[in-house]
């Protein structure tokens, strides 16, 4: 049987060869990812996913959205575009299933997660590279700096919120913990970066970028303000005034030129270049002279901002703010095509891919803030001559308010002006209180007069929870009047 | 196999045993050494061998053969014989008769009977008659052979045992192994050596009955001989085709699950461009789904529902190879198709499958043709025509529009709009402009033969189709090589190949038209808007900046092109023990290019980037590597077949992506010429999996079948402690036909109960291949200056404790044929997929998206009855007509999953999800609001408010969480296809006809059509709309940005996708004329088709067959401005030489 020889060898040739693949064959791991278990190993994994935390901040949260809930909602700007959503928002008609919503709860979530990553993986790596320093620990204050900004956001767009702290946190349907208990966490993870974190970095970029001991007391000085502890609030904006790396610029213009970027006003500012790292929102708000498209823009300046320009007349402020201009088609409410507001603090869109940072804490904010914990705690006197400072570098003369009252309404509108269309004004109307801010929007008028009926009530102050999420979660309840 | 042997005409089979037997008889003689020549009258020596002879001959088989050469006696007749004797000895009757010269005679002296005394009349007899008189009454019998030799015998002698040896042969003469030669009645059988030999020890009186897979099955009578050599011809009669199964083939009357083989002899006379559409309306259980009428685009196949809610496609199987789908095979080269429906059949598969392919959804198994020995042939199939849109949509005018537009923004409190001057004159009809009459053409040449020793096959294609849609198209160039040889007795080699070449230019649909889709801008895009600005840009909306379609045909240039190899490499050895080993290594592999670029002039995108350019390439290529060992037994009663073996399949996968802006001008589209936002990617994954498998396949007797297989399947994809899965299935079938008490009821051919159970398992692709790994993911980068790299946690969560899912399928049917013209296949299937594998969204407060995970509790069950009727109604020689009907009605429900088990999908842009897959629903069922109609007052549309007793309200009011409810279900509750094939003369026409039932559709599209709320176009339903108060309609007001919520998704867009549609006619003309022969054409027909001609619906879109996310099973049926199907109308010419 000669023939059967060959044909056994044969088989059992394929036999073996099917064998020898098979131990190790059913091992695969990612090629393109690295896996959890085997990513965290180093000081320079550790930096590495800190910088993916960081990233978060151009999240379309960040890039945009913060500027449309705090401006475009308020009284600073309309809508403008074509987007429903943003009509919504804007029209205070908001459902549930808002499309911005929804994107802006999951995507501050998802970089909630990121620093949760840092926080959970980073103490566990060991590297002589940060013998005798602190990095290691600094990493982790940075990340808490990160975690209670992005929470700052979220408890004074929703109020309740779930907490989550893990990246890992088997409790997946979390329900909302109470505003106060975010705020605490908030305030826990800002005082303990505090004391950890460098009052700077190597360079400018990182120092303005990066969260930094001023950076983390800039922050807490809002996070109390907003809680109503003006006390602290004022503690903590005179530790960042006093911080010794903060100085007004001289100029309001240049804070928007886009040739000082990480300047000395600014505190906290995300960071953006052309080689990779753009912004693309610019496009959406600036006009068509920057642009050079004709698509309908975004957060149009309001009648209500341009009358406040003109009221004060702030024509630094207005000149860098806003630019007027032809355009076709018109925006949102306004009937002369050739004199058509558009936002103008950034100047470079770039096709999509604007190189200009944008500052989320600066220096004249907090100077303001304190003017307001000062007033608010009934110190009036002192709180008056910092709302001069700041409108004296725009060539405004001093503040004809006395009482406190009045120097209340002082602030607010010195804010109003000096922070337009960076995302400040609705928590600003918050803080005013409640019934003053259903006044002021419910007051609203186009630019014929006519009223805008807003109708605006308490409980469309917060944002619904998203729909989505409930859907998911049904341990998520509902804000009332949704 | 199914082709008739033109060569060798049906030999009856009385013609067959006499030529058999009398060569038998001869030889048999011949061999006897002692008589060299027969001669009568007999010697001593003579008789000794004669007596030696008649103890070999039994007397059956005499009696057969008389009753056989009654006939060809006659012949013999007319010699005649006049005879007169009284009482005188047979034996010297014979002596008398044979002295007249004529006759003569063989027989042995010791018969007694010989002897016995009778009278003899004979007047001009035939020897028949002689012989009858002669032997009447008498204990013998006798026998006409060739020659004018007469044999006579005693009919009492006994039975014996005798050795016979033969050969078995097939229609072109070459020899058969494995065929199973049986006594009938008894367990005695053998089968036959590589040579076709066979020996066997049977009774004299034996028939023999032989049975080959493909072979009609022949009973022979031994009638003595012993050398019995057969010939069997290639079954044409369905219960004897061959059926691929897997790993093997089955007759179709051995098969005991639901197994159907699809007829594709209409891919010669209609314009099929993917193998999946042969499939449509032909077979009960399985629904064939053109998502859209894009050309190139792949269809959908449900096979017995949507067994996982992650789903996924059949699993296919290409000549052995296992593939994600069939496009990369020309469908001209396939030579069948079978569907495995149940887990009985297809358990043998477990849960292999590709990415997004597994057993669970049914295999399709299809082979490609070979070439056959003897003559080599050509056969060409061309064909041209062109295809057209279905139907357009009506839209309004331009004056129409302006005056809804304005009403639209006063009811919104906006300014009026006014056409600019310039624009006034401008009314374009965006339908006509952009679709168009789309030539198709497609060519098919192969060239075939082969020897004893192989057979190959050869088959070039080529197909073009454009797309109704302007510039989109689909070029298709293929190759496909089959080869088998055998080297020896026992060692045979093959390959098979196929490639395929793809061209397609894509055009953007299922968008928005500023978000490019070109089939909503087509509809949504005003008359009034220029095609082109005199700079060449292209014409914008007035009021709203957005382009008209053709920015998005003509700005980006969108090109693929796509290499696809598949195939293999085999070889087959022939083993004693009737065993049969088969190694096999197949490989696909498939690699495409895609290329965009926009314009850096003419479309406002691209102005503002200066053109983008973008390169994607992918490369996939599997290697499966099978090794399978079989073993073929019958005797006597009892019939084995199994298969044992074992299979690794290892896919890997690289992708790459370049991208960059900033292009001087558009006459360079590559990436060098990019200058700034450059970025590029390359990733690259795999998977691999190991399987082990046996069935075996037992019958007794022909009436009771069993198979059982079992497959052990271990996947890279799952956790270390998770990788293996066990899969096992068991059949059986009762041919209740072959019991004798049905014996009688000659009006039944073949009753046969089938009875199967078995076990299936899948693992839904979604994303990635780790699904249980957890991950990070870099490019999450940050500039510090210089940009930083960063990475943060993948949006999946992995799961290191994923289970197979698994799927089990009870199947209960029968096939019944009668009258030998009428044919009813039925079965009952009950489908419950277990252990779900859900993509379960994850909260966004957890920061992931989704997680795979087990869904211990959850069950997706369809549940189903299909049955196909096939009649050949007429069969005249001039007329035939057969048809079949096939329906197959499923009911699917998700069960056991609580509230966080709920997957939304269907996402429609500023709305929301549209379906949902929970609990108590058919998957992918549509969810939304219910619209009660139009408020006279406000023109507002009216929801049901179901949290609060269903008072109707306006949109405003309601609450997403409450308020939507279960609006239908996207899935069919039957469907249908209605088979009609006839013929006349040279004439045949096909008509196929196939229809849905009971499904939904979510005509989206409507959103923005009867929409108004933004400076669009809308359809001429909008003519009805609200404006004022009092107005009783079902169209709203029309209203800028919609704050009266009018579109919200509600039951206003779901509308009934039931339809009966005329898939196809084809009418061929087959041309035979001498003239034709004289050029060597043996085969010459025309043919006209005409695809998808007519659909009866009463879908308000272009057609009721839609689904904007083509295969996923969790957003179906979804119109959103989705490329329309087209209707074709081709001419084409077969040519065989």
């Amino acid at each position: 049987m000669k023939q059967n020889n060959k044909a056994w060898l044969l088989i059992i040739a394929a036999a073996a060869i099917t064998q020898s693949c098979s131990k190790d064959f059913l091992n695969k791991t990612p090629q393109s990812d690295y896996t959890t278990a085997s990513f965290y190993k180093t000081a320079n994994d550790a930096e590495t996913a800190l910088t993916g935390a960081y990233s978060g901040l151009h999240d379309q949260y960040y890039i945009w959205d913060y500027q449309i809930n705090g401006d475009a909602r308020a009284d600073n700007a309309y809508a403008g575009g074509d987007n429903p959503d943003n009509f919504q928002i804007d029209n205070f008609q908001l459902t549930a299933s808002n499309g911005n919503v929804t994107r802006d709860w999951q995507g501050i979530y998802n970089r909630v997660l990121a620093a949760n990553a840092v926080l959970d993986n980073i103490p566990k790596i060991e590297d002589p590279v940060w013998n005798g320093t602190d990095r290691k620990n600094q990493i982790l204050a940075e990340a808490k700096f990160l975690r209670a900004f992005h929470y700052f956001h979220l408890v004074t767009t929703w109020g309740e919120v779930p907490l989550v702290l893990s990246s890992t946190d088997q409790d997946i349907f979390k329900s909302r913990s109470s505003v106060a208990d975010v705020y605490a966490q908030i305030e826990k993870d800002l005082l303990e970066a505090e004391t950890v974190l460098p009052k700077t970095f190597d360079s400018d970029a990182q120092t303005r970028g990066r969260a930094t001991q001023g950076g983390a007391e800039a922050l807490l000085a809002k996070v109390y303000a907003q809680e109503g502890k003006y006390q602290e609030c004022l503690d903590y904006c005179d530790k960042v005034i006093n911080n010794g790396n903060y100085t007004l610029l001289g100029d309001y213009a240049q804070l928007f030129d886009g040739a000082h970027a990480n300047n000395s006003e600014s505190i906290f500012e995300i960071q953006y270049n052309d080689a990779g790292a753009g912004d693309w929102g610019i496009q959406l708000l600036t006009p068509p002279s920057l642009t050079g498209d004709d698509w309908i823009k975004f957060n149009t300046p309001s009648h209500d901002l341009l009358k406040a320009f003109d009221a004060a007349n702030d024509v630094v402020r207005k000149g860098v703010s806003i630019i007027v201009e032809k355009a076709n088609p018109p925006a949102q409410y306004v009937a002369d095509p050739n004199n058509v507001p558009f936002i103008g603090k950034w100047r470079h869109p770039n096709g999509w891919n604007s190189p200009d940072n944008v500052m989320m804490i600066r220096l004249a904010d907090i100077i303001l803030l304190k003017a307001e914990a000062l007033n608010q705690l009934g110190r009036t006197d002192e709180a008056i001559p910092l709302v001069d400072q700041i409108r004296q570098r725009v060539s405004l003369g001093k503040t004809t308010a006395t009482t406190q009252d009045e120097v209340k309404l002082a602030i607010l509108n010195e804010r109003r002006l000096e922070l337009a269309f960076e995302g400040e004004r609705w928590n600003d109307l918050l803080r005013a209180g409640t019934d003053y801010t259903i006044q002021v929007m419910n007051s609203q008028k186009d630019g014929a007069g006519n009223n805008l009926n807003y109708n605006v009530t308490a409980d469309k102050l917060l944002f619904p929870i998203p729909q989505q999420d409930r859907d998911l979660n049904k341990n998520l309840t509902q804000n009332p009047g949704y | 196999m199914g082709f008739r042997c033109n060569g060798t005409p049906q030999i009856k089979s009385e013609t067959i045993y006499q030529l058999t037997v009398s060569k038998g008889f001869n030889s048999l003689i011949t061999k006897s050494k002692n008589m060299k020549k027969l001669q009568p009258p007999p010697g001593r020596s003579n008789l000794r061998l004669l007596f030696k002879f008649f103890v070999i001959m039994k007397l059956t088989i005499v009696l057969i053969l008389l009753a056989v050469l009654n006939v060809r006696a006659g012949a013999h007749a007319q010699g005649s014989i006049t005879l007169n004797m009284q009482q005188v000895e047979i034996q010297k009757v014979l002596n008398k008769i044979e002295k007249q010269g004529e006759f003569r005679f063989l027989y042995n002296y010791d018969l007694e009977s010989l002897n016995k005394k009778v009278d003899v009349h004979l007047n001009q007899s035939s020897i028949k008659e002689a012989l009858d008189k002669l032997l009447a009454n008498t204990d013998l019998t006798y026998k006409l052979l060739e020659n004018n030799l007469v044999v006579v015998m005693s009919n009492t002698q006994l039975n014996q045992d005798t050795r016979i040896t033969g050969k078995i042969t097939g229609a072109n003469g070459e020899a058969l192994s494995g065929v199973s030669v049986l006594v009938k009645g008894t367990s005695i059988g053998t089968n036959t050596d590589n040579n076709g030999n066979f020996t066997l020890t049977v009774p004299n009186d034996a028939t023999l009955v032989v049975s080959s897979i493909g072979y009609e099955s022949k009973e022979v009578k031994v009638n003595g001989q012993s050398v019995v050599n057969i010939q069997i011809a290639t079954s044409n009669k369905q219960l004897d085709q061959v059926v691929v199964v897997g790993y093997g083939a089955q007759r179709q009357k051995d098969i005991t699950s639901a197994i159907s083989s699809v007829n594709v002899k209409d891919v010669s006379t209609r314009p099929i461009v993917t193998a999946d559409e042969v499939l449509a309306g032909k077979t009960p259980g399985v629904q064939v789904v053109q998502p859209s009428g894009k050309p190139g685009s792949p269809l959908e196949v449900r096979v017995r529902g949507t067994a996982s809610p992650l789903g996924g496609q059949p699993l296919y199987v290409i000549d052995g190879v296992m593939a994600d789908d069939a496009t990369g095979i020309d469908p001209n080269n396939i030579e069948s198709i079978s569907i495995l429906k149940d887990a009985s059949a297809a358990g043998i598969y477990g849960t292999a499958g590709g990415s997004n392919n597994s057993a669970t959804n049914g295999v399709i198994l299809i082979t490609t043709k070979t070439g056959s020995k003897g003559k080599t042939r050509v056969d060409v199939n061309a064909y041209t025509g062109y295809q057209e849109i279905v139907k357009t949509l009506p839209m309004l005018n331009g004056q129409q529009l302006i005056t809804l537009l304005n009403e639209q923004q006063a009811n919104a409190g906006q300014p009026a709009l006014a056409i600019p001057p310039d624009l006034q004159n401008v009314n374009n009809n965006w339908q006509d402009i952009i679709y168009r009459r789309a030539p198709i053409t497609g060519i098919s040449a192969g060239f075939s033969g082969g020897s004893d020793k192989g057979t190959y096959r050869l088959s070039l294609g080529y197909l073009n189709q454009d797309g109704i849609v302007e510039l989109s198209n689909y070029v298709r160039y293929s190759v496909n090589f089959n080869l088998e040889q055998s080297m020896n007795k026992w060692l045979s080699v093959g390959a098979h190949l196929n490639y395929n070449r793809t061209n397609s230019r894509d055009v953007p649909d299922n968008e928005r038209v500023n978000q490019g889709g070109v089939v909503l801008g087509a509809l949504s895009t005003p008359p009034f808007v220029p095609k082109y600005n005199a700079d060449g840009t292209f014409g914008l909306n007035p009021f709203q900046a957005w382009e008209n379609p053709l920015a998005s045909i003509e700005g980006p240039y969108n090109k693929t092109t796509g290499n696809s190899i598949l195939g293999d490499a085999h070889i087959q050895i022939k083993l004693p023990y009737n065993l049969r080993f088969r190694s096999q290594f197949g490989t696909s592999l498939t690699n495409s290019n895609y290329d965009y670029f926009l314009d850096p002039f003419r479309t406002q995108y691209g102005r503002s980037k200066n053109g983008i350019g973008q390169n994607n390439t992918q490369e996939i290529f599997r290697y499966d590597f099978q090794n399978t060992l079989t073993f073929d037994k019958h005797f006597g009663d009892h019939g084995i077949t199994a298969v044992a073996g074992m299979e690794s399949i290892e896919q890997k996968e690289t992708y790459g992506y370049m991208y960059g802006e900033g292009f001087p001008n558009a006459n360079v589209m590559t990436l060098n010429e990019a200058t700034t936002n450059k970025s590029i990617s390359t990733t690259k994954q795999e998977w691999s999996l190991v399987s082990y498998f046996a069935r075996v396949n037992y019958a007794f007797s022909d009436r009771y079948l069993f198979t059982a297989s079992i497959r052990a399947d271990g996947s890279s994809r799952l956790g270390t402690d998770h990788q293996f899965g066990y899969f096992p299935a068991f059949s059986a079938g009762w041919r209740i036909s072959k019991e004798n008490f049905m014996m009688n009821m000659k009006s039944v051919d073949d009753l046969k109960f089938r009875l199967g159970w078995g076990e299936t398992g899948n693992i839904p692709f979604i994303g990635s291949y780790y699904p249980s790994t957890a991950t990070v993911s870099g490019g999450n980068n940050y500039p510090w200056g210089a940009i930083f790299p960063g990475v943060i946690p993948s949006s999946t969560k992995g799961n290191p404790d994923l289970k197979w899912e698994q799927t089990q399928q009870f199947n209960i049917g029968f096939d019944l044929s009668m009258f030998n013209w009428l044919r009813f296949t039925a079965d009952y299937y009950n489908k419950r997929t277990t252990g779900l594998i859900y993509q379960q969204n994850l909260p966004f407060s957890t920061g992931y998206s989704y997680t795979l995970a087990n869904v211990e509790n959850g069950v997706v069950q369809n549940d189903g009855f299909e049955f196909n009727i096939a009649a050949d109604v007429f069969k005249g020689t001039g007329f035939t007509w057969t048809t079949s009907l096939n329906m197959s009605f499923n009911k699917n429900v998700m069960k056991g999953l609580d509230s966080n088990n709920i997957i939304y999908a269907g996402n429609i842009p500023e709305r929301d999800n549209s379906t949902i897959t929970k609990n108590g629903l058919p998957i992918g069922s549509f969810w939304g609001y219910i619209a009660t109609g139009v408020d006279p007052q406000t023109g507002y549309v009216k929801y049901k408010q179901i949290s609060k007793g269903g008072q109707e309200v306006f949109g405003g009011e309601l609450d997403p969480a409450k308020d939507r409810t279960n609006l239908g279900s996207p899935l069919p509750k039957f469907t249908f296809g209605f088979i009609n094939d006839f013929s006349y003369k040279n004439f045949t026409l096909s008509v196929l006809v196939d229809g849905v039932n009971g499904n939904k559709v979510f005509d989206a599209t409507r959103i923005e059509t009867e929409g108004m709320f933004q400076v669009n176009n809308s359809s001429t339903a909008a003519l009805r709309r609200w404006k004022s108060p009092g107005d009783v309609t079902d169209m709203p007001q029309a209203r800028f940005a919609d704050s009266a919520q009018n579109t919200l998704i509600s039951s206003r867009f779901i509308e009934d996708g039931s339809f009966v549609r005329i898939k196809n006619i084809s009418l061929a003309y087959n041309w035979q004329s001498e003239w034709v022969k004289s050029l060597g054409v043996t085969n010459l027909r025309f043919y006209i088709s005409l695809q998808n001609i007519a659909t009866f619906s009463k879908y308000k879109g272009y057609q009721p067959e839609v689904n904007r996310d083509g295969q996923s099973p969790l957003s179906q049926g979804i119109d959103y401005g989705t490329y329309p199907q087209a209707k074709t109308v081709t001419l084409g010419i077969n040519l065989q030489l």
